[in-house]
């Protein structure tokens, strides 16, 4: 940079502006930085699960057990917990075990000499408790079945933390007005909270389910 | 595009939420035979480059021959011809059967080569043999298919360096033995807290590091590098003059700014 370049980015620079030098152009740029929010709060265990899933993925075939071995010794887990946790990637492997169905959907409950160990991995779509069996589909108070059918797809999902378009396109809804009126619905009866983060530019809008909904699909 | 982020601290965790398809390693989890060549990549050729690597690292550059000599000769002893399939001796076993098991004349120049070879690779098992205590590793090629975070918090500055740079250069050799050289960009490998790999002290006090030289080629790799750093004045000269783009922000003091305005 020469003495004039050098003097502009001394005076413009401050917190939250950026110089950028593309060799491509004699002088700098100044840019906003873009405030990205990402939760802090993922704990050691959910990282391990996710790990000990897409282990398959990473590691060689003869050492994938190994290294599983050693995620369930950190994340000490008795031995006779890891069959009934969930395994997304074995190929062949038998749909996991509900061992709870007290749990929320999309997650399952394995109780072993007192501690309890949660996955995410269970819970078939469809699967309901009797308790919200009974108000399915009838009556003012639940969901209609279109966003019952989109909550349901979201919350059985591994890792539903997903935007909300990707969560529509996930449940396979495409119309924009189809959109809005499910949000309406949910957003008015309490089923979801909405939160906006904010992504480059753009905004992206992100679900938080309430108990309500929890309870709703049960 | 593919990202390897290799940080120091947790705080990409949260990446989780925005990509399903993200993995998050911790280091203890992470796993990689040292002696095992990426695919397509022949022994000899990498025996010549963990042999100065490994020296390269702990300044022996005396002791490189003879480490040469010893993988060789581990390499022989168990069969590995550099089939994907063969079992491959890694980095205990090096230690183990060959550092350990050769003794010489207590004061001759090939003892002390020896003494400082196996107080360092003592001190790489000591330290995080679960890394390298292995057959296989991480598959190189599902890896750079995925999305991944590896941490490397609590580990000493040699083993992060040890770490980054043998990933590097599998990723480097490996694209190197299969690219087409289409000048493509193929993977992105961001680096946080780059001061402690790249550090200009060691670079002005030692002999430039093998990561120099790889830093220098990066760009006919098909791979992007992003290093992330406080301050511009603690990374080498290497990596600035073979950096592109360059992106200050929240300059600390004039002297940074003067340093980066210098650079660019």
């Amino acid at each position: 940079m020469d003495k004039d370049q050098r003097e502009y980015v001394r005076q413009y620079i401050r917190p939250g502006i950026a110089v950028v030098k593309d060799p491509r152009y004699p002088h700098p740029f100044l840019i906003h930085v873009p405030m990205l929010n990402l939760p802090q709060d993922v704990s050691d265990d959910k990282v391990l699960e996710h790990l000990s899933m897409r282990a398959h993925d990473l590691y060689h075939p003869s050492e994938v057990a190994q290294v599983k071995e050693a995620i369930r010794m950190h994340r000490g887990i008795p031995a006779e917990a890891v069959a009934l946790l969930p395994s997304r990637n074995a190929p062949g492997d038998q749909p996991e075990h509900t061992v709870n169905n007290e749990s929320r959907p999309g997650s399952s409950t394995a109780s072993v000499k007192g501690k309890s160990f949660v996955g995410s991995d269970c819970g078939m779509p469809g699967d309901r408790s009797t308790k919200s069996a009974a108000g399915f589909g009838s009556g003012t108070s639940s969901l209609s079945d279109r966003a019952r059918r989109v909550c349901t797809v979201w919350l059985n999902l591994e890792y539903p933390f997903l935007t909300e378009g990707e969560i529509f396109a996930k449940a396979g809804v495409t119309a924009g007005s189809m959109k809005g009126q499910i949000k309406k619905e949910l957003v008015r009866m309490g089923m979801i909270v909405e939160h906006e983060l904010q992504c480059g530019k753009g905004r992206m809008n992100v679900w938080e389910p309430t108990d309500k909904l929890w309870s709703e699909l049960g | 595009m593919p990202l390897v982020i290799m940080v120091e601290k947790r705080n990409f965790r949260g990446l989780m939420g925005v990509s399903d398809d993200l993995v998050v390693i911790p280091w203890r989890f992470y796993r990689d035979n040292i002696l095992r060549p990426p695919p397509r990549v022949g022994i000899k050729q990498w025996e010549n480059i963990m042999a100065q690597l490994l020296t390269g690292l702990y300044l022996l550059y005396p002791s490189r021959s003879l480490l040469l000599e010893y993988i060789e000769n581990l390499y022989q002893s168990h069969g590995f011809t550099g089939q994907s399939d063969q079992s491959c001796p890694n980095l205990r076993l090096l230690f183990e059967r060959e550092i350990r098991g050769h003794k010489y004349k207590a004061v001759s120049h090939f003892e002390r080569y020896r003494e400082n070879l196996e107080s360092r690779v003592a001190g790489i098992l000591r330290h995080c043999g679960e890394i390298f205590d292995c057959d296989y590793g991480i598959d190189l090629v599902r890896m750079l298919e995925t999305n991944v975070v590896l941490e490397m918090d609590g580990l000493a500055r040699e083993m992060k360096e040890l770490i980054t740079t043998l990933l590097l250069t599998r990723i480097f050799m490996y694209r190197l033995a299969t690219s087409e050289r289409t000048n493509r960009l193929k993977t992105i490998v961001m680096i946080d807290e780059g001061q402690d790999i790249f550090r200009r002290q060691s670079e002005l006090q030692e002999a430039p590091s093998y990561l120099a030289t790889l830093i220098a080629q990066a760009r006919q790799m098909e791979c992007a590098i992003c290093v992330g750093a406080q301050q511009c004045r603690d990374l080498t000269f290497s990596l600035m003059s073979n950096t592109a783009f360059k992106i200050g922000t929240g300059f600390v003091d004039l002297r940074d700014l003067d340093e980066f305005c210098r650079i660019v």
